[in-house]
């Protein structure tokens, strides 16, 4: 519950504008995340069946691996400051949840060392930057049609 | 053409033009390489949220509720540069609204207000990576 403003009535936290819009802003970065994930899953699946495929592969894991460990500590850090000074202590998940979300940047590979990754694709001899922009392109022809 | 269409194409004019400037000096890639890194890694998420919406609507009687959120990640990750605050809720937040009072849910885009986005917002203004 929130309130005690001059003027204003208690409300449950969800009936807050600004609450919603944060929860909103979890729900999007964690669907966004979550197509990326499968995005770099399925390139595992196509790599292991056309080792052409292979270069997409790499650029896709590098990047989902930064974005996915960023988007979890965002969002678990969220979740923690909607719950307040409660979502600090133990007595709540969030706190273990903001503390395992933490682990993933340094357990998949710092920023640094994915962008270097991806510099090695799209920088080198490999022709990742064409791949990269051919799948953009293809996504944008086989949008939804509204 | 449609929002989606506008974005993702504008996003690659964008990522063409950086990929030129660091192909013209790839001794110096390692002083972008994180900006490209944060760059690029936005962009397969709204493809993939994208293709899914697609399916969503196509397959799964007009559901247009990815659609939203496709749109709610491009305005978050690439906000443009004249973004006027809007006293009206969006139409992801409608949605959400009625999954809270546990109203019936419309699914379609049509229902959602989904219309298609136009102007200049929906068009990445900033300039180029390098």
């Amino acid at each position: 519950m929130l309130g005690g403003q001059p003027g204003n009535v208690w409300q449950k936290l969800i009936e807050r504008p600004m609450v919603q819009k944060r929860i909103l802003d979890i729900a999007v970065q964690w669907m966004a995340g979550s197509a990326l994930a499968f995005e770099a899953a399925r390139s595992f699946d196509d790599a292991a069946k056309d080792s052409r495929k292979e270069p997409w592969m790499r650029i896709v894991t590098a990047l989902a691996k930064f974005r996915t460990a960023e988007q979890a500590v965002w969002c678990a850090q969220k979740a923690l400051e909607l719950v307040g000074g409660n979502g600090y202590t133990e007595d709540y998940a969030t706190a273990r949840q903001f503390r395992d979300a933490m682990v993933l940047p340094v357990w998949e590979g710092p920023e640094q060392i994915q962008a270097l990754e991806l510099m090695r694709m799209i920088a080198g001899a490999e022709p990742g930057d064409k791949l990269f922009l051919e799948k953009l392109r293809r996504s944008a022809m086989h949008s939804p049609p509204r | 053409m449609n929002g989606e269409q506008i974005n993702l194409s504008a996003l690659a004019g964008t990522m063409e033009d950086s990929f030129k400037t660091l192909r013209a000096e790839p001794q110096k890639a390692e002083l972008v390489a994180d900006e490209f890194l944060h760059k690029m890694s936005g962009y397969p998420d709204l493809c993939s949220a994208v293709r899914r919406s697609g399916v969503d609507i196509h397959a799964n009687k007009n559901d247009g509720t990815k659609l939203l959120v496709c749109r709610a990640y491009h305005a978050r990750v690439w906000p443009g540069e004249f973004a006027v605050p809007s006293f009206s809720p969006s139409a992801l937040l409608r949605h959400f609204n009625h999954i809270v009072q546990a109203e019936p849910i419309p699914l379609t885009w049509q229902q959602l207000g989904a219309t298609p986005v136009k102007g200049i917002s929906v068009v990445e203004k900033r300039l180029p990576l390098l």
